[in-house]
């Protein structure tokens, strides 16, 4: 359902993605993983359509949408929940889980139901949450846009372990579901749990994909490109 | 008393401009050096339009609504290609809408002071303790109050208002949802615009319509956004009223200093909140 097929990314002079290339199946859950800098926000960002590839294709559903707005694209199903979280500080909790929602089955009942902590703190200020309340918010907002394929940069980012924990059975949850996702992670337990596929980017490039269980063996690769012992 | 109330009414004619100029740079990030013009556009606008209708309170409603369509004509057209380039070329393009409005109003109207008379209803005025005070600047008083409560509440419980806050906050994020912001955009940059001629017409009848009009107010609008808060209604208000009193006392008793009472406002301000009453530290 989306391919991105060796797109270059720029920012101003500095060449960021250098054909990078990675698929996402229908209900598929892919990982890319690499080390700081190695572009993957940059790509997640290309989706998106934050910024546009000077070069390379992006194919969503077979049309291409590099060079298309943000909202043009969010609005075909593209779910995004991003580095940082982003929530909008000025806005209640409540007011970010709806902002961006769009009919389909996802409803925010179902979302409180899912993270019951969101509904008892509907009215306070998003910011007010705990770094693991506002991650569940930040995924709940993207959810309730009735994505198709739902990016998620580093969302275990910042979370103590426990919450580490809860966030995998979150996405497990998703992923039985059958939505598809592509998971940014540099906790490579939690990728290696909920990925169908992984991939590794170093320098702009996918320089490896394959399975969960033939990546978690392969020492190489963990060593080169992932700074893993 | 009446110094007070003279205060008041200037800090909400102050508000009505700067709670545009404020949401739009919060949004766009654009510091738009045109919204002084916006303000005399809208007084010779409704000044045309009392003239040729006899009515004050159609001008009320014409004038602001003209302007909103230049200011929106103006972000699609000339501000909107430039937002990849960054602030810097947005704000020289302002700036040199400040020169366009201003030789077109002097040549549509001339240099003259202009002004009419307020409307009736509101003419005359009331005994207030020893001294009288003007009913038509009770009306701005209470038009200021009532359009920032109508503003707070479009803010705070609608949609399209959450929206704004969103994108003050991060616009590109609220694109990334799905939002298409290029349309709230304009439709901010138009409302500031017809809020700042809204205060225009409201101030004809006190300080009448002269070309400079528009740059005098535009340093005065930017201390109080700059005293508020960047991108903050609540900031714009108590930067407003603050103001308006600083600088109706200063002429008062220091009449050859009230500019420098006005800076020495912003930079106490500054000195104990750097980022203003109600601002945000920048990301
Ligand atoms: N806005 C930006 N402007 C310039 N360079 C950037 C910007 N964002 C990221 N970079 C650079 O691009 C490279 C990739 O960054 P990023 O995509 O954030 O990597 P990752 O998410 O894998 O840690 C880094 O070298 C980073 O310094
Ligand atoms: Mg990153």
């Amino acid at each position: 359902m989306l391919e991105v097929d060796a797109i270059h990314t720029f920012y101003g002079e500095s060449h960021v993605l250098d054909g990078a290339s990675l698929e996402v199946s229908r209900g598929q859950v892919v990982a890319l993983l690499g080390r700081n800098g190695a572009g993957k926000t940059t790509l997640v960002r290309s989706i998106i359509g934050f910024e546009r590839p000077r070069r390379g294709r992006i194919a969503w559903e077979g049309a291409a949408i590099q060079g298309q707005p943000p909202y043009a694209i969010a609005r075909r199903g593209v779910g995004l929940v991003p580095q940082g979280r982003r929530l909008f500080a000025p806005l209640s909790v409540a007011e970010n889980l709806v902002f961006g929602a769009r009919p389909g089955p996802w409803t925010a009942d179902r979302v409180y139901a899912l993270f019951p902590r969101l509904r008892e703190r509907a009215e306070q200020g998003a910011t007010t949450l705990s770094g693991g309340e506002q991650q569940m918010l930040a995924i709940g907002r993207a959810l309730l846009t009735n994505p198709r394929l739902l990016l998620l940069d580093e969302p275990s980012e910042g979370l103590a372990p426990l919450i580490v924990r809860e966030l995998g059975r979150v996405l497990a949850a998703l992923k039985g579901e059958g939505l598809a996702m592509l998971v940014v992670e540099q906790n490579l337990p939690l990728a290696l749990r909920v990925a169908d596929r992984v991939n590794v980017l170093s320098r702009g490039r996918v320089v490896y994909h394959g399975s969960p269980g033939e990546l978690a063996t392969d020492e190489d690769v963990k060593r080169r490109y992932l700074g893993i012992q | 008393m009446a110094q007070a109330l003279n205060g008041l009414e200037y800090g909400m004619l102050l508000f009505l401009l700067s709670v545009g100029l404020t949401l739009i740079f919060g949004m766009l990030g654009v510091v738009n050096l045109a919204h002084g013009s916006f303000y005399a556009l809208g007084a010779y606008a409704g000044i045309a339009v009392a003239v040729f209708t006899g009515s004050f309170w159609l001008a009320l409603c014409v004038a602001p609504l003209v302007v909103a369509g230049v200011g929106a004509a103006i972000e699609r057209s000339c501000l909107r290609p430039l937002y990849a380039r960054g602030p810097n070329a947005q704000v020289l393009l302002t700036f040199g809408f400040i020169y366009v409005f201003d030789d077109l109003l002097r040549w549509l109207w001339g240099s003259h002071v202009r002004s009419v008379a307020p409307p009736a209803a509101l003419a005359g005025v009331v005994a207030l303790g020893p001294g009288r005070f003007p009913v038509y600047r009770i009306f701005v008083i209470l038009f200021g109050l009532a359009v920032a409560l109508l503003l707070w509440l479009a803010l705070e419980r609608t949609r399209l208002g959450a929206i704004v806050r969103a994108g003050v906050w991060d616009a590109e994020m609220a694109a990334g949802l799905g939002v298409n912001v290029a349309r709230v955009f304009t439709a901010v940059f138009a409302a500031g615009a017809g809020l700042a001629a809204l205060a225009g017409v409201v101030a004809v009848p006190i300080q009448a319509a002269y070309p400079g009009m528009g740059v005098e107010i535009l340093v005065r609008t930017l201390i109080v956004v700059v005293i508020g808060g960047l991108g903050s209604l609540e900031g714009s208000l108590a930067g407003s009223l603050i103001l308006g009193q600083a600088e109706t006392f200063g002429k008062a008793w220091l009449p050859d200093s009230s500019m420098f009472i006005i800076y020495g406002v912003m930079a106490a301000v500054l000195l104990l909140r750097p980022t203003g009453l109600f601002g945000r530290a920048l990301r």
